[in-house]
Parts: structure tokens; C-alpha cells; sequence
């Protein structure tokens, strides 16, 4: 790890720790925004995953473009839901890492099955995701805060999925929108052998 | 690039009070910008403005009027009201508000009205002005009151104006994301009250 990155990892954690203040759950905790936005964003295992959501919603058209990105978020605040209420999920972590293969395999191959079945897909593995933020969520933070941060991070991944998933009305950037599936289904292999 | 990234991860973790973050700017500013820095506060109002512009212009009529008055009703008598109930009412409103959205309903005029009242009255409940002189508290009210009904004002406006496919998709993804947060929000409720 270059001195740069352990730098900047450790300005993230002492950065968007924020302080613990009294106001839990309300008020105006920028610091609960930044834990919830982060953290996401810090997973590359949920990164792929949502930007290989919002490249399958190109390929599969309207409406699922705009229809995957409403679900994702409410099946994941149930899955959150569960993940701080305790309710028991096994293999959350594979889960996880499933979804990029399966979801980057689906962007690879140009799936494009009902919007109710691919619905089912996405809205299944984003209990995974859902739960894995649930239960890393930090006891200091504002919960409002914290969770609108990782819903909107969460939101904005799927935005940069679809915008170059928008690459695909060209030939050359449909084999690189392809391509990218691709590339999302291997890093998800290295996570659920544990390569990477 | 680096300074700008910089730059927000320094910004990032702000004091977490509402009121401490907005000490020094004066009664006006301190009022005004509160539904704004009190992520509860603009939930509940961009909900209620994202119900009322997709119930239609008749909803904006009558919503908007009775949010104000919630509004002022609320902070009105915002004191008496219990302190730990004001940001599970505003998140139960900014459910309320934008559930029926993400499902794409358009509510009746009465209906979105009574829960854009809800959604005022929460607000103002939240947004007691810091104590002080009579003058002071009712300034920082008043510039509350201005400040929660104009974003209200423009969000419903500009969501009443949508034409292009786009801005009806933008609006339902936002009303997913409040939904979201709410559902999350209830759940760490429910697993943080006390036993």
C-alpha cells in the first residue's frame, strides 16, 4: 500500500467519523451523511454491484431502466431492516459478491428477461447489500443522516451504471458497455473466491 | 481535483447540531436555513412538495396554503410537544408523503393536503427557534416559516412542471430514496429505543 492511499484512508476515517454528539437520530449530522455516503462508496464489492445495476437497466430498456433503480433502494432499506433489527442472514458477504458475477454476467450476455424476473434478481441481492450496511451501521451516527447518505450514494452508482450503459446505442460502446459486465462478473469472482 | 476532494472530506464531518452549526448568523439566517440543515426538516418538506406537484395543480392549491399554516401552527406550539417525538413525526410524514409517489399514485386534493398539514406541522414542531427575547424568537419563526414554505413552493412547482419522461422518473427515484431512509430510520427506532 503506497504511502498516498494509507494517507488518504486514514484522513477518510478520522474525517468522516464526526463527532458523537447527543442529537442521535436528529438534527443536522453532516457527519452521519458522510459514514452513509462512504460507505458504499468504500466497498468496491457494492460498487460494482450497483453500477452493473444501472448497466443492465440500459440494456434492458425502458421501463426496468428507471424501475430497477426504484427498487433497488426500497428492497435495500428492508434489507438494512433487517440487518439492525438481527433478523439471521447467512452468507451475506457472498451474497454480495454473487451479485456482481450474476449482475455482470446479465450485462456480459445482453440478458434481457421480463422486468418482473429481473426485478426479482436485483431486488434479491439487494437484501445482501442492504444488510451489510444495516449492520455496519455506526452507533454515533445520525440515523436519518446515515441512511440517506448510503441511499443516495447507493442512487448516484446506479446513475453512473446508466450513464455509460447510455454508451450502448453505439456499436463500439456497446462491446465496451459489454465488456464492462464482464469485467464486473471477474472482480465478483475474485471476491467470492477471496483473490481479491 | 485532489483539493476539491480534499476540500469535501474536511467539510464532511460538520458539527452535528443543528442550532450549534447555525450560531453566529443571526435570528433570520438561523431560521431560514434550519429546514435545511436539519436532514429530518427537508425530508419531510421535499416529500411533502414531491406529493403535492404529482397530485396535481388542484393539490398545490390546497396543499401548500395548509402546509404553510401546519407550519405555523407548529411552531407555534411546537414547545409543548414532546422533544423525542419531533424526528420520528417528520419521518413518519416524509413516509406518508412519499410512498404513494414512488408507487406513481396521485392522491385526491384533500388527501395530499392533510398530509402535506402533517408534514408542516412536524417541521414547525422541530424547528423551535433557540430561546430568547420575544422579538429574536419570533424573527427566527417567521424566517422558519418563510424559509420551509418557499423550498415547498419550489419543489412542488417544479415538480408540477414536469413534462419531459425524465423529470417524472427523477421525481419517483427521489421519492424512493426518502422512502428508504424512512423504512431504515424506523428500523433504527425500533432496535435503539429503549428496554
Amino acid at each position: 500500500m503506497t504511502r498516498t492511499l494509507r494517507h488518504a484512508i486514514l484522513s477518510v476515517a478520522l474525517l468522516a467519523a464526526g463527532p458523537a454528539l447527543a442529537h442521535t437520530g436528529a438534527g443536522g449530522d453532516i457527519g452521519g451523511f458522510g459514514s452513509g455516503f462512504l460507505h458504499p462508496m468504500l466497498g468496491p464489492d457494492h460498487v460494482i454491484a450497483m453500477v452493473a445495476v444501472g448497466l443492465w437497466g440500459v440494456f434492458l430498456g425502458a421501463p426496468a431502466i428507471w424501475v430497477l433503480p426504484i427498487v433497488f433502494p426500497l428492497v435495500m432499506a428492508l434489507g438494512g431492516a433487517f440487518g439492525m433489527i438481527g433478523v439471521p442472514l447467512p452468507a451475506v458477504e457472498t451474497g454480495i459478491a454473487l451479485s456482481a458475477v450474476v449482475l455482470g454476467l446479465c450485462v456480459l450476455l445482453a440478458l434481457k428477461p421480463p422486468l418482473p424476473v429481473a426485478a426479482v434478481i436485483v431486488g434479491a441481492f439487494a437484501i445482501f447489500h442492504g444488510y451489510a450496511h444495516g449492520t455496519e451501521m455506526p452507533e454515533a451516527a445520525s440515523a436519518v443522516s446515515y441512511a440517506l447518505g448510503f441511499v443516495i450514494a447507493t442512487g448516484l452508482l446506479h446513475l453512473a451504471g446508466i450513464l455509460f450503459g447510455g454508451l450502448a446505442r453505439w456499436d463500439a460502446g456497446r462491446i465496451a458497455v459489454r465488456t464492462a459486465g464482464g469485467l464486473i462478473a471477474l472482480a465478483g469472482g475474485a471476491f467470492l473466491t477471496g483473490l481479491a | 481535483m485532489r483539493r476539491a476532494a480534499t476540500a469535501g472530506l474536511v467539510l464532511l464531518p460538520a458539527p452535528a447540531a443543528a442550532h450549534g452549526m447555525l450560531q453566529g448568523v443571526g435570528d433570520v439566517y438561523a431560521g431560514l436555513l434550519h429546514p435545511l440543515v436539519v436532514p429530518a426538516e427537508a425530508l419531510a418538506l421535499v416529500a411533502a412538495a414531491l406529493l403535492l406537484g404529482a397530485s396535481g395543480r388542484a393539490a398545490c392549491r390546497a396543499g401548500l396554503p395548509v402546509l404553510a399554516a401546519g407550519l405555523a401552527l407548529g411552531l407555534a406550539l411546537g414547545r409543548f410537544a414532546p422533544p423525542s417525538l419531533a424526528t420520528p413525526a417528520l419521518l413518519a410524514t416524509a413516509f406518508l408523503a412519499a410512498a404513494p409517489v414512488t408507487a406513481g399514485l396521485r392522491l385526491s386534493p384533500p388527501l395530499a393536503a392533510l398530509i402535506a398539514a402533517l408534514a408542516g406541522l412536524a417541521v414547525g414542531i422541530d424547528a423551535q427557534p433557540d430561546p430568547g427575547t420575544l422579538r429574536q424568537t419570533l424573527t427566527a419563526a417567521a424566517a422558519t416559516l418563510f424559509g420551509a414554505t418557499a423550498i415547498a413552493v419550489i419543489v412542488a412547482a417544479l415538480v408540477l412542471g414536469r413534462e419531459q419522461s425524465w423529470q417524472r422518473i427523477a421525481v419517483r427515484v427521489a421519492a424512493s430514496w426518502i422512502t428508504a431512509s424512512a423504512i431504515l430510520y424506523f428500523a433504527w427506532l425500533a432496535t435503539s429505543a429503549p428496554t
